[in-house]
């Protein structure tokens, strides 16, 4: 799994690439939170187009960085998730507790 | 195709590769292997975490057969007994400040498999599984 850093003016968008699963969730949840204390305060994005899957492990990360970004005042949302993973995020209503952006542009123009 | 786990979350590992070859034999589509190495993670992980007693010969022996537009897979473990079919069901409606993390991967795979059945017989733990695929 590969996450990659943008910084955009509103918000701080990061790439999740590959699997976020079992195996990859321990080092997405310690890259999330140095992305989260180098974002100071500014929305998080996590750009999900790459991502090709997406477990209950990988669910915990989104939730631990999510939770983690409201108790800091910020806030975390997702994009652009594949047909495969969005599937994921429904059956979980994950809807219902982070916004779920079809686009980055859609995201950003939000942030 | 038959696979065995041992007790290690590094076998889960494995199972991306092991089931690319099983995808290889069978010409299945890309996003019902993702599903079936989904429902694999999840038990899988719920055995080890929960049902193993931490022995050598704790085991995971998985059965997996492609009919003309299903996969039909039998997921067995000697773990403590346990029926997945009987866990508690997940919050997914409530908010972010009272959710907690955990719960999901059995709820994953209640929703995605269709049709699961259970029993316990001989000392093992016997999920029957189907995973459609043409009708969707």
């Amino acid at each position: 799994m590969e996450i990659i850093e943008e910084k955009h003016d509103n918000a701080l968008v990061c790439r999740l690439a590959g699997r976020l699963d079992g195996q990859t969730s321990a080092e997405a949840t310690a890259r999330l939170a140095a992305s989260q204390a180098e974002a100071a305060g500014k929305p998080i994005l996590l750009d999900l187009s790459e991502l090709d899957y997406l477990s209950s492990a990988g669910l915990r990360v989104i939730l631990v960085a999510a939770k983690s970004a409201k108790a800091a005042g910020s806030r975390l949302s997702l994009c652009a998730p594949t047909p495969e993973v969005k599937e994921i995020l429904d059956i979980s209503g994950f809807g219902s507790i982070l916004p779920i952006h079809a686009s980055r542009e859609e995201a950003l123009a939000d942030a | 195709m038959h696979l065995t786990l041992r007790n290690d979350p590094d076998e889960i590992g494995r199972l991306p590769g092991l089931l690319e070859s099983f995808s290889e034999g069978h010409d299945l589509p890309p996003a019902v292997i993702a599903r079936l190495n989904l429902i694999l993670e999840e038990l899988a992980t719920n055995v080890m975490h929960y049902g193993f007693r931490g022995g050598e010969e704790d085991r995971i022996e998985i059965d997996l057969q492609r009919q003309p537009s299903s996969i039909l897979f039998r997921f067995r473990d000697n773990g403590a007994p346990y029926n997945p079919l009987e866990a508690p069901a997940a919050a997914v409606d409530a908010p972010l400040e009272d959710r907690v993390p955990g719960g999901l991967g059995l709820h994953l795979v209640r929703e995605i498999a269709d049709a699961i059945t259970y029993r316990f017989a001989d000392g093992w733990n016997e999920l029957d599984l189907r995973l459609d695929y043409l009708a969707e």
